[in-house]
């Protein structure tokens, strides 16, 4: 007996033998329904399209329900045609049973009064075509209807179903495009090729004259349950009555898109406009909770306005006027024959879009001020505003130099321009909306202009990749602000990239987080080349860039940042990390948590001493039954007459000691300082010596430790700085420190626990 | 687990189209990657209920059922007549006396039955009712060593009941056979199994009525439903019936009320015969018995015939996965990428 086939492509289909398909994958399908030891279909019919190639297979598929209650009427056997239109096509699959339910998810929508098919699969057809044979179909048909019969074919957590049936044309909505509200937008196109995009802007947006425009409104609908949407009109009538089911009065709502006054040379434009009707309607899921909403779009680019008003009775024409009509008079045969086209509908690049598609919905999106804007600094903002991280400060004094372009951000039309004012407007740009400001200023210097300073004072966040010492340190002593600084920043030989996080609170600061990035370096073995520059000669900052970096990498270092970024907008920890690359792509990490340090305040100096240096003299003292000790290595700030004690060696094995005293032995020891002068390239130095009292002795230095002290302090004259000593007692770590022969000393008790 | 073992197929006659059980079996063994069958339930020692079970399973009471290739028992359910009965040989012997050992030892083994009932057998082998009271399971029990919580499914033992066991001396196998319900839980949906060995319908009668007492009616629920006794006539009603087996009260009841509208009623059984042929006789399967099930229990096609499964000419087994939403019949020869690993393929090689 033959099936209803009508309504599934609009053409009339006459059934065949099997064995008169042309179509080889119908024919291996007819092969498998076929197959007695295949219970996973049968053959039902064959048919071919009287009007054009298509041809259609009709079989039932079994599907493996339980006893559990279904959700929708699904049954154990469906009936289901399989249409193609040609050779190793895809086929289509039409689910024939007169009462199938018509408002399940992934369902395609068709044209009114057309049958739906079953959307299977999250790929265009064309990506899957080579991969298809009728068993994948099939047991793909099985799969869909098990799970839509009990309602599981749409996951909880996926978004509700959108699907909107290919277009040719597609419109992109502007950025800030707000599907809530109403207003007046015109829509364009920018080229002249076929099927070029329509762009859709706000009415006061509108472009030059002579750019092609449609006049569009947007009609926002009630909401409808996901799945509901189940036809699209071809035509005008058809488009008033699907939306009239939805409870929108169509005509209504072009008759206010019409201009009060016709007889107004610009209404007349606007009316001789194509039309473009913009509709968003809001879905509800299955427990009619509100989850998202679907924009629609429907053009005809040779009907006007005007041509859609007079069908709808609301305005007539004749003698060259035009003028409302006081009762509508539709002409209901004329909208049939008026024909419409719907649109792919784009959504415009908005931070937000920008999340989502980076997986970053829930991220939190933190104001930032970024200092340094060269080739480091412009690409991870930029990868952070792709991120939608975008609203943000830019701050550099620099200009665009025709070598920048070789890693910077921004294009070659942009040279001689500030970098931060660069920056700023191509964030802009990207989001069309004002988002970025760049400042043409520099940090670290008392003539920093207020807008700057402003802008950085209120950040949330600064991120420095100006790989400014200066800059840095300005920021690690500023109390302008409060809001925590990373500096990022790529090693001299472009093979590592180096993150330093005061972390929320800034209870680390920057000058403590560079003296442990020092340290870092002299005690990791994976670390001992992070500064070097081979075949050249490097004096002063680490960060002076004077060494070739391919883009390709420093796009890699760009990514990391803008990604750490985002994964530390929360964190109150005070850390360091060093991704290096090394030459077959591998990146590998090392990272330090910087515990507080412990602080002397003596005098005119400062002394910082990390809580490493800390825990290795406390565990070298151990039990206290005889005395030892070692030298000290760390940093300096002479303008700020600043020592940051990072490394405490541990006692030369030649070294004497005894309960009552310690001499430190000099086997390895210029070794060892040269190492790590060689490694940190003399950031980090001898400061001092360490030694410890034995158990029940306090840290107070004796007459002996005051004499070892003015030797330390004679040696350390010439560079300077002052003469260190750290004893360790019972009572804590005291701090001695001899300076223009003042000694003064300080105490960091002993935690209790 | 495994509920009955009986390779009746004859190797010599290759028109015998039962399968090949204990090829199958073994291969299916293979595939899960076990050491052993949790759980073997004999529901009674009929011949088509243990043939060359002996050949295929490791027994631990004698060494002559020992050896590599034989699949070893976890536990073994047996029914109390499985322990008690005199007279049997061969297969069932072998049953016997593997359940006996292991209820002397007192591991590996539940018998279903009311606990007095073994008390003489027990005593006889220096043991009391006390001693294995953990390897005994009454009638209205949950069955020892399944829970829902930890193995998301557990057995409710039926019969051997009381009512059967006192008034009859003679211990009739197809009374005195397993009958319980296996409960299956996935996710939060229980799928439940009926087991009613070769019971005949005054058995279930008790059992319903009994059941129906205790207020313990969802224990006869099921989603499937192994028919009894090979769907013979005599378990649903006394008489079979020109076209159709009118069944008793309690038996409607269990059928029509107890079981799901798209559950399965599985008949271990040759195809049902048609009208004035040569199997339309007094043994079963009896086609009075499958209309009734066909047309007032379940949907036509969702009664299973093993020897009718897909067709008549080529059985197969028969699968039917238990899921979140129920049971649901396998569609039988669904693809596997391609690779058809579920058949042994023809010899490869240089051919010299």
């Amino acid at each position: 007996m033959a099936t209803d086939l009508s309504g599934l492509t609009g053409a009339s289909f006459r059934e065949i033998a099997s064995d008169d398909l042309s179509d080889d994958g119908l024919r291996a399908l007819v092969e498998l329904a076929s197959l007695e030891s295949y219970e996973g279909c049968s053959l039902v019919s064959c048919y071919r399209s009287a009007d054009d190639p298509a041809e259609a297979v009709v079989v039932q598929v079994y599907i493996e329900l339980g006893q559990a209650e279904c959700l929708n009427d699904v049954r154990e056997w469906e009936p289901v045609a399989m249409v193609t239109g040609g050779h190793r096509t895809m086929p289509s699959v039409f689910p024939i049973r007169s009462d199938f339910p018509q408002q399940l998810p992934h369902l395609n929508l068709n044209l009114r009064g057309l049958r739906r098919s079953l959307c299977l699969f999250d790929a265009p057809a064309e990506d899957i075509a080579h991969l298809y044979n009728p068993a994948m179909l099939v047991e793909r048909v099985r799969w869909w209807m098990k799970k839509s019969a009990y309602g599981e074919l749409h996951g909880e957590d996926q978004p509700l179903d959108p699907a909107l049936a290919p277009s040719f044309l597609t419109l992109f909505l502007p950025p800030d495009f707000d599907r809530a509200a109403s207003r007046s937008y015109v829509a364009f196109r920018r080229t002249e090729h076929p099927y070029s995009p329509i762009i859709l802007c706000p009415s006061a947006c509108a472009p030059n004259a002579g750019i092609p425009q449609y006049a569009c409104s947007h009609i926002l609908t009630k909401s409808t349950r996901h799945g509901s949407m189940i036809d699209l009109p071809s035509n005008l009538s058809e488009l008033i009555e699907i939306y009239g089911e939805l409870g929108v009065d169509l005509t209504s709502e072009i008759e206010k898109i019409l201009p009060a006054d016709l007889t107004d040379p610009e209404a007349r434009t606007l009316i001789q406009q194509s039309l473009l009707l913009l509709i968003t309607t809001p879905l509800t899921d299955a427990g009619r909770r509100a989850g998202a909403t679907t924009t629609r779009a429907f053009l005809n680019s040779k009907l006007t306005l005007l041509d859609v008003a007079k069908s709808l009775g609301l305005v007539a024409q004749g003698g060259g006027e035009i003028a409302r009509l006081l009762q509508k008079q539709p002409d209901f045969e004329l909208q049939k024959s008026q024909q419409v086209l719907p649109l792919d509908v784009v959504d415009g690049f908005s931070p937000s879009l920008a999340r989502r598609t980076s997986g970053y919905a829930e991220a939190p999106t933190p104001t930032l001020a970024a200092i340094g804007l060269g080739a480091l600094g412009s690409q991870a903002v930029m990868n952070l505003a792709r991120m939608g991280q975008s609203t943000c400060s830019l701050i550099d004094q620099d200009f665009i130099a025709p070598h920048n372009l070789a890693r910077h951000a921004a294009s070659g039309s942009w040279i001689g321009y500030s970098k931060a004012e660069v920056v700023g407007e191509e964030i802009c740009q990207l989001f069309q909306t004002k988002l970025a400001t760049g400042f043409h200023a520099a940090v670290g210097y008392e003539n920093m202009p207020p807008p700057a300073l402003e802008a950085l004072s209120t950040a949330e966040r600064v991120i420095d990749f100006s790989a400014s010492v200066r800059a840095a340190r300005w920021l690690a002593a500023s109390t302008d602000f409060e809001s925590p600084v990373s500096s990022y920043f790529v090693n001299p030989s472009g093979t590592a990239l180096v993150a330093m996080h005061e972390g929320i609170g800034r209870r680390g600061r920057g000058g403590e987080i560079e003296a442990a990035y020092y340290a870092m370096l002299v005690e990791n073995e994976n670390l001992q080349d992070h500064l070097a520059t081979p075949g050249q000669v490097q004096l002063g900052s680490c960060r002076n860039l004077s060494v070739t970096i391919p883009q390709a990498r420093m796009a890699i270092f760009a990514g990391l940042a803008a990604e750490d970024i985002v994964a530390t907008h929360e964190s109150e920890e005070t850390s360091i990390k060093i991704w290096s690359l090394n030459a077959t792509g591998a990146v590998t990490v090392e990272r330090q948590h910087i515990h507080p340090f412990d602080r002397f305040d003596l005098g005119d100096w400062k002394v910082l001493v990390s809580s490493s240096v800390r825990a290795a003299v406390e565990t070298a003292r151990a039990d206290g039954a005889v005395e030892t000790g070692g030298i000290l290595l760390g940093s300096y700030d002479l303008s700020r007459r600043t020592l940051f004690i990072t490394v405490a060696l541990l006692s030369p094995t030649d070294s004497k000691t005894d309960r009552s005293y310690f001499d430190r032995g000099v086997r390895g020891v210029r070794h060892s300082i040269g190492e790590a002068e060689r490694v940190s390239r003399r950031h980090v130095t001898y400061l001092g010596e360490w030694h410890t009292h034995p158990s029940g002795a306090n840290s107070n230095p004796s007459n002996q430790d005051l004499d070892l002290l003015t030797w330390i302090a004679q040696r350390r004259q010439p560079f300077l700085m002052p003469g260190v000593l750290l004893i360790c007692g019972h009572d804590g770590l005291r701090l001695v420190l001899q300076w223009k022969e003042r000694t003064i000393e300080g105490l960091a008790a002993t935690e209790r626990h | 687990m495994l509920v009955d073992f009986a390779d009746m197929a004859d190797t010599g006659d290759d028109s015998d189209k039962r399968c090949d059980l204990t090829s199958l079996l073994s291969e299916d063994f293979e595939e899960a990657g076990v050491e052993e069958y949790r759980i073997v339930a004999f529901s009674h020692l009929d011949t088509d209920h243990c043939k060359r079970s002996s050949e295929y399973f490791w027994l631990d009471h004698a060494k002559k059922y020992q050896g590599e290739g034989r699949k070893k028992i976890r536990t073994l359910w047996v029914p109390a007549a499985a322990i008690t009965e005199e007279g049997v040989a061969g297969d069932a012997r072998a049953i016997r006396q593997e359940a006996r050992h292991r209820l002397r030892k007192g591991e590996g083994i539940v018998v279903f039955s009311r606990p007095a009932r073994l008390r003489d057998w027990l005593e006889e082998n220096g043991l009391s009712v006390e001693d294995r009271q953990d390897c005994i399971v009454d009638a209205g029990k949950r069955v020892p060593g399944l829970t829902i919580a930890q193995d998301a499914v557990e057995a409710f033992a039926h019969s051997p009941h009381a009512t059967r066991s006192d008034e009859n001396g003679i211990e009739d196998r197809n009374g005195d056979s397993l009958v319980f319900q296996m409960r299956f839980r996935e996710g939060s949906y229980d799928t439940d199994v009926l087991f009613a060995a070769d019971v005949k319908h005054e058995v279930l009668a008790e059992i319903v009525d009994i059941t129906k007492h205790h207020e313990n009616d969802n224990r006869l629920h099921w989603n499937i439903y192994k028919l009894p006794h090979h769907c013979s006539y005599l378990s649903i009603g006394p008489n079979k019936g020109t076209r159709k087996t009118e069944p008793t009260e309690q038996i409607r009841w269990l059928c029509e009320d107890q079981g799901e509208k798209n559950g399965y009623v599985v008949s271990s059984s040759w195809p049902i015969p048609s009208e004035g042929s040569e199997a339309d006789d007094d043994q079963p399967p009896h086609r009075q018995a499958a209309n009734y099930y066909r047309e007032d229990v379940v949907k036509r096609e969702h009664m299973l015939v093993t020897m009718e499964h897909p067709n008549n000419s080529e059985p197969k087994p028969i699968e039917i996965e238990i899921g979140s939403k129920g049971a649901s019949k396998k569609a039988l020869g669904v693809p596997a990428s391609g690779i058809a690993g579920d058949e042994v393929a023809p010899r490869a090689g240089h051919g010299y």
